[in-house]
């Protein structure tokens, strides 16, 4: 049966381990997310672009391409699980001569973040790119055009225009299911430690397997991310909040009398 | 004599076959209230938005206060030979009528019961004419004289301004709509100041002492912090106006600005143009409000079918129309005449 005693002896003992890989797992998935959001609103822009029928061949044919790139981009990292992009990105480098073993730091910084770490933050980013360039894509279409069309009577650029009006407006309307990539990312990016990234269920991985303690080692790490994820939709919760200019208040009765979390 | 500010020359607009503005002329001086009316779908909306180029016209000349900021003497269409297309279309159709007469006279005989194989082979022969015959459908684009046209272009090229030039000239040319068209994301003095940094370059100061000045002004100061979704509609539109107005325009256009209000809000939106009418500012307003065309305005234009049917000074036009169809359509908008 689960030993309570031996849980919490456990968690106590390797204490260092288990913070090191919440500290990594909040990087690759917060990391992933942010940078994969701004990536995706490029391909999100490239995946619409639009030529007229006055421009020159040269822009047709450029922009033509740009759009195959990104909805090949989309298409491909959306269709092929994360795993086998990592593996892919793993022995790919390793084909190419680039070795991210040798990546070293002082003894502190190089318990959380190893070569491989880095590895890893990129392949979630990139995968994460292709679905925020889906989820932007939808919220830009969403977006009431005669916005637009007032923004250019006052005599604004197009880009102008859709840099300050729209694009807000877009990533407003999808940031539930922003939110909802990052709560993905925290538990997804588990799958990284096939190339050997030294997240919190790798680190979890090594502590039970040294201590023969499996079941209670998993399921401290079921409720590490559970409170992991909790939190993290609560913080985007206030995020929108904000967003929509409504008064936030940072203290918790004030946010449980509210409801915050109901 | 009062200074030209606009001056519209054969303006057209054509949605492929539709055409929605055909001809219009009209000069707007400096201070004129201008009221257009008319039924739906008569290109009254249409020409406002060609008038800030937000809709490309087909053809036609816009200057504006002397600039020709759209120069097109003669479309595409103009090169098409409509007559020698329309009597060619009305043969094509006798032709066709008779394929069609033929292939059903000898399916009918088959049909009948006379199935021979003189019968089945004329079907067949019939069968392949009438094919034949719908595949020579006329093409507007055999009449186009497209030498024609090339020497046109070859001696009046085709000038478009920049698009900066284009952005410079909307923004002395704002426009209020009529869905509003808030920015959202923005509170209302943000939606007031955004433009003037952006496109008048002006300092956020500056921009913001001015954005209070024009939104004291259409009585909107007290909801300076407020986003467009707290507001009310005729509230809407009073900010789309002082957001219009702080960009120093020579002419504001209003398309339909009270069409989606209800009759209190129209009268505190139609209040604040009023003053801006009393201030001298130019206006061009598409309206339903027959009371605003025939009190605020000096002119007034009424459109049919992408035509100016009628136009004049505001109080003699409801006084005594002259067309017929302002007639008609003023007794149905129960104007007492």
């Amino acid at each position: 049966m689960i030993d309570l005693a031996k849980a919490g002896d456990l968690f106590i003992r390797n204490q260092g381990l288990i913070w090191a890989g919440i500290i990594s797992t909040l990087i690759l998935s917060i990391f992933g997310t942010v940078v994969g959001l701004f990536l995706g609103v490029f391909i999100a822009y490239g995946k619409n672009l639009k030529v007229k029928p006055t421009s020159s061949w040269i822009k047709k044919v450029g922009f033509n391409i740009i759009k195959g790139l990104c909805n090949i981009y989309s298409v491909v990292l959306r269709g092929t699980p994360m795993m086998v992009q990592a593996l892919i990105f793993k022995y790919g480098c390793a084909a190419l001569g680039l070795n991210w073993d040798a990546i070293r730091f002082p003894s502190l910084i190089s318990d959380v973040f190893n070569g491989w770490f880095f590895a890893g933050l990129i392949v979630i980013t990139f995968n994460t790119a292709a679905y925020m360039a889906e989820i932007v894509q939808s919220g830009l279409n969403g977006v009431d055009m005669g916005q637009v069309e007032g923004a250019r009577s006052l005599g604004m650029k197009s880009s102008t225009a859709s840099f300050f009006v729209v694009l807000p407006q877009a990533i407003r309307n999808s940031l539930p299911t922003i939110g909802n990539e990052l709560i993905v990312n925290i538990k997804d990016s588990s799958v990284l430690n096939v190339i050997a990234t030294t997240e919190l269920y790798y680190r979890m991985k090594v502590i039970s397997t040294a201590s023969y303690a499996f079941l209670e080692g998993y399921l401290i790490l079921a409720v590490i991310y559970l409170l992991l994820t909790l939190i993290a939709a609560g913080v985007l919760k206030l995020i929108e909040k904000k967003l929509d200019g409504q008064k936030i208040s940072l203290n918790p009765f004030n946010r449980f009398k509210r409801g915050l979390f109901a | 004599m009062s200074e030209v500010i606009l001056e519209v020359k054969n303006l057209a607009k054509f949605f492929d076959a539709n055409r929605v503005l055909k001809d219009i002329n009209l000069t707007v001086n400096k201070g004129d209230v201008i009221a257009i009316i008319g039924p739906s779908g008569s290109g009254k909306s249409t020409f406002l938005r060609c008038l800030n180029l937000l809709e490309e016209p087909t053809r036609g000349l816009l200057s504006f206060k002397g600039n020709n900021y759209f120069n097109i003497e003669k479309c595409k269409d103009d090169f098409v030979d409509y007559d020698a297309y329309r009597k060619t279309k009305a043969k094509y159709k006798d032709v066709l009528v008779d394929a069609e007469d033929n292939l059903a006279i000898y399916q009918n005989k088959i049909i009948e019961g006379y199935v021979t194989k003189q019968n089945k082979r004329r079907v067949k022969e019939c069968k392949k004419i009438y094919k034949k015959v719908l595949n020579e459908k006329p093409n507007k684009a055999d009449f186009f004289d497209k030498d024609a046209y090339e020497a046109f272009i070859k001696e009046h090229p085709i000038t478009a301004i920049s698009e900066k030039q284009r952005n410079q000239m909307r923004s002395q040319m704002t426009m209020v709509f009529q869905s509003f068209n808030l920015f959202n994301n923005m509170d209302v003095l943000r939606n007031c100041t955004i433009a003037q940094t952006k496109v008048l370059k002006r300092s956020y100061e500056e921009s913001k002492e001015r954005a209070i000045l024009e939104l004291t002004k259409v009585n909107m100061q007290d909801r300076m912090n407020y986003r467009p979704r707290a507001l009310s509609g005729g509230q809407k539109q009073r900010v789309a106006i002082a957001r219009a107005l702080c960009m120093d325009p020579e002419i504001i256009l209003f398309d339909e600005p009270t069409s989606a209000l209800d009759p209190e809000m129209v009268n505190e939106v139609l209040e604040v143009m009023k003053k801006l009418a009393s201030e001298g500012r130019t206006m061009i307003v598409v309206t339903h409000e027959m009371n605003f065309a025939k009190n605020v305005a000096n002119k007034v234009i009424f459109m049919d079918d992408g035509y100016i049917v009628e136009s004049g000074d505001s109080k003699s036009f409801f006084a005594h129309p002259k067309e017929e169809r302002t007639k008609a359509f003023l007794k149905k908008a129960n104007i007492n005449l």
